[in-house]
């Protein structure tokens, strides 16, 4: 890895090191949110880094566009992005969901903000004995093939940060929409591609694009879809479930 | 009439999408999908033609009817045209 180690007019800041999809990431933070937020994730630093984020500071702009945003929050997205932005390049990318795991497999949720996709994740855990279940992220998950594909915790989860420093196989990918009634289909991945690829986080860099056109690629065609229909009920989490599980839920599971 | 630089197409699994990238993608970040006539017409675009060019090479690649291939083309281009995909 190339790494540089000076910079013009660096100044005072939160040196930080941490692992996701075990990856190492070095960068440095002006405040304390980032590093609070990264608590679970740090590594030693002993531990070689991967990847080295450099924060430019350009969130400082950002502010403009959101200014209800404070700038620790703002820096701290940024630092997000940087890395997701990199780790295309290992094979990885982020995909905005809430990633619930069932007797060690991901059920990935993804749909636009405001769905449910919390909401529906939070009655899996009402629903199935808590030693069985737990959600991985709640909101920003990565994905990322090693020796296959897996989904990981990330200290970037979602107001309500919920996450667990872990990794899991996948199960599928579920698009959430809203319905009066709970329904599952399995879909090809032509009819799930438009909506799947607008929860995946990109950047209007080519070779980023191109980068990660290719692990898609390739992610189709590992990975099942569906699109599911739902209300907000225990309904909804076994039609959820046996859609992409293949299995029927026994009664005594209850 | 000819596609904007900054949009690339793409093959992902089956599938062919034409994706934003540079300023483009600052302007619309979405994603386009193509079937397969939409691919071969892209791809002509890339290059530069007219609708008329469109028109003669869809019917002679599809082996359809001119009035057929006329409409095809008309649908396409009206749809780039709209989504500022072409210049």
């Amino acid at each position: 890895m190339k790494q540089t180690s000076v910079r013009a007019g660096r100044r005072a800041g939160i040196d930080m090191k941490i692992k996701i999809a075990e990856l190492v990431f070095e960068f440095d933070v002006k405040y304390p949110y980032t590093a609070k937020l990264c608590r679970d994730y740090v590594v030693p630093d002993t531990e070689k880094t991967d990847i080295r984020i450099y924060n430019d500071e350009n969130y400082e702009k950002e502010l403009e566009a959101c200014p209800d945003y404070p700038l620790p929050l703002l820096e701290s997205l940024h630092i997000y992005r940087a890395i997701c932005t990199e780790i295309v390049k290992y094979d990885g990318f982020l995909i905005h969901s809430s990633a619930v795991v069932l007797d060690g497999k991901a059920y990935i949720f993804a749909a636009p903000s405001g769905t449910g996709k919390s909401t529906h994740t939070g009655l899996w855990c009402e629903y199935f004995p808590s030693d069985r279940v737990y959600i991985i992220n709640d909101d920003k998950p990565i994905i990322r093939k090693t020796d296959k594909f897996r989904v990981y915790g990330t200290p970037w989860c979602g107001k309500a940060k919920i996450s667990k420093n872990t990794s899991a196989d996948i199960q599928g990918i579920c698009l959430l929409r809203r319905g009066k009634e709970n329904k599952i289909n399995r879909l090809d991945f032509s009819k799930a591609l438009v909506p799947f690829m607008n929860q995946v986080y990109r950047c209007p860099d080519e070779e980023y694009t191109n980068g990660l056109l290719r692990l898609l690629d390739e992610f189709s065609s590992v990975c099942g879809f569906y699109e599911l229909y739902c209300n907000i009920s225990h309904e909804a989490v076994r039609v959820a479930y046996e859609g992409m599980s293949g299995k029927k839920i026994e009664e005594e599971t209850k | 009439m000819k596609t904007k630089s900054g949009f690339i197409l793409r093959a992902v699994g089956d599938n062919y999408i034409i994706v934003p990238v540079g300023a483009e993608a600052q302007k619309f970040n979405g994603i386009i999908k193509l079937n397969s006539t939409g691919k071969f017409l892209w791809e002509k675009l890339e290059k530069g033609t007219s609708e008329e060019e469109l028109v003669k090479t869809l019917v002679a690649e599809y082996e359809i009817d001119e009035e057929t291939a006329k409409k095809d083309v008309e649908a396409f281009v009206k749809k780039a045209v709209s989504s500022n995909l072409v210049e």
